[in-house]
């Protein structure tokens, strides 16, 4: 893998190996489905919404979706509580009965920019350990950003992740393969803002 | 004829009126956590809430030194719309009343 680089014209490139963009993609489409049925149109295929029936808009006027952090522990870290005082529980309550299938909404959309823009990549005539460069929108990036946090966020709560300290691992880890892609996204993580501190150089925000 | 002499008291007056039943403002808080990383706290506030490249620093260092930071201020609707923005970028963040 060649880490980030912002692109002349705008845009970044990157260049993945074919069982790196096949990691990541699996990756981003395990995040969809894990928030797919939070999002504002559960149960339907990723990718393929039924056209929004008169009920379905009617549907999303109303405030809906959970009242309080989900018992996945992984989902309770992408859906946090806003409040932190346990005395404006109701606040709590009604801010995420009006915003999380948003939030969902957005992560489960980030996730499909991943996926979809590795699918090119992931080309089964592809020579194994070549490195395929891949350009990206200033619009992907900030997709790509937000998916792999996301993705590294669930990660963590997976092989518990809870502290600084949890993060230098030990021997008895149960999950070794997970902890070094772990760590590889927070590497491409950073050459991914990197990148677009270079790119904003030149552009500022 | 108004005198002048009286003029800035009742000014006085009216601003602290104004001041008493103005909402209470709220603070956003950003809390610390294991998994984000500095450079990407840092890159949030200075791209979202525009602060300059050392005054992001400062505050970034301050969420990870004291465990949180507040970061804006403003009406309960504007600090929900922060909190909310920054649960879309995976950072941890609350809300709460500015004297609490």
């Amino acid at each position: 893998m060649t880490g980030f680089s912002p692109r002349p014209g705008g845009g970044y490139t990157v260049a993945f190996e074919r069982h790196e963009a096949s990691l990541i993609s699996e990756l981003a489409g395990q995040i969809a489905q894990l928030l797919s049925p939070l999002a504002s149109a559960p149960g339907g295929e990723l990718g393929a919404r039924p056209p929004l029936s008169e009920q379905d808009l009617l549907d999303s006027l109303e405030a809906s979706g959970s009242l309080a952090l989900h018992e996945d522990p992984a989902i309770a870290r992408l859906l946090p509580d806003a409040y932190g005082d346990e005395a404006d529980a109701d606040s709590a309550s009604d801010f995420r009965r009006y915003t999380e299938q948003g939030i969902v909404d957005r992560k489960v959309a980030n996730a499909l920019v991943i996926v979809n823009s590795l699918a090119a990549s992931i080309d089964v005539n592809m020579t194994e350990n070549l490195a395929m460069p891949m350009e990206f929108t200033e619009a992907q990036a900030q997709s790509w950003l937000r998916g792999l946090t996301d993705i590294r966020l669930t990660i963590a709560s997976r092989i518990g992740i809870e502290t600084e300290e949890d993060v230098q691992g030990s021997n008895n880890d149960t999950a070794p393969f997970l902890r070094e892609v772990y760590h590889w996204l927070g590497y491409l993580t950073e050459s991914l803002l990197s990148a677009i501190d270079r790119e904003h150089d030149e552009h500022p925000y | 004829m108004c005198q002048a002499g009286t003029m800035p008291q009742t000014i006085a007056e009216t601003e602290t009126r104004a001041d008493v039943g103005l909402e209470q403002p709220w603070l956003v808080l950003v809390w610390n956590d294991p998994v984000n990383l500095m450079s990407y706290v840092s890159y949030i506030f200075r791209s979202y809430f525009g602060f300059d490249r050392a005054e992001a620093e400062r505050r970034m260092m301050l969420v990870h030194t004291e465990g949180r930071a507040a970061v804006a201020a403003g009406s309960r609707e504007e600090v929900e719309r922060h909190v909310e923005a920054m649960h879309d970028y995976g950072l941890w963040a609350t809300l709460q009343k500015a004297d609490a």
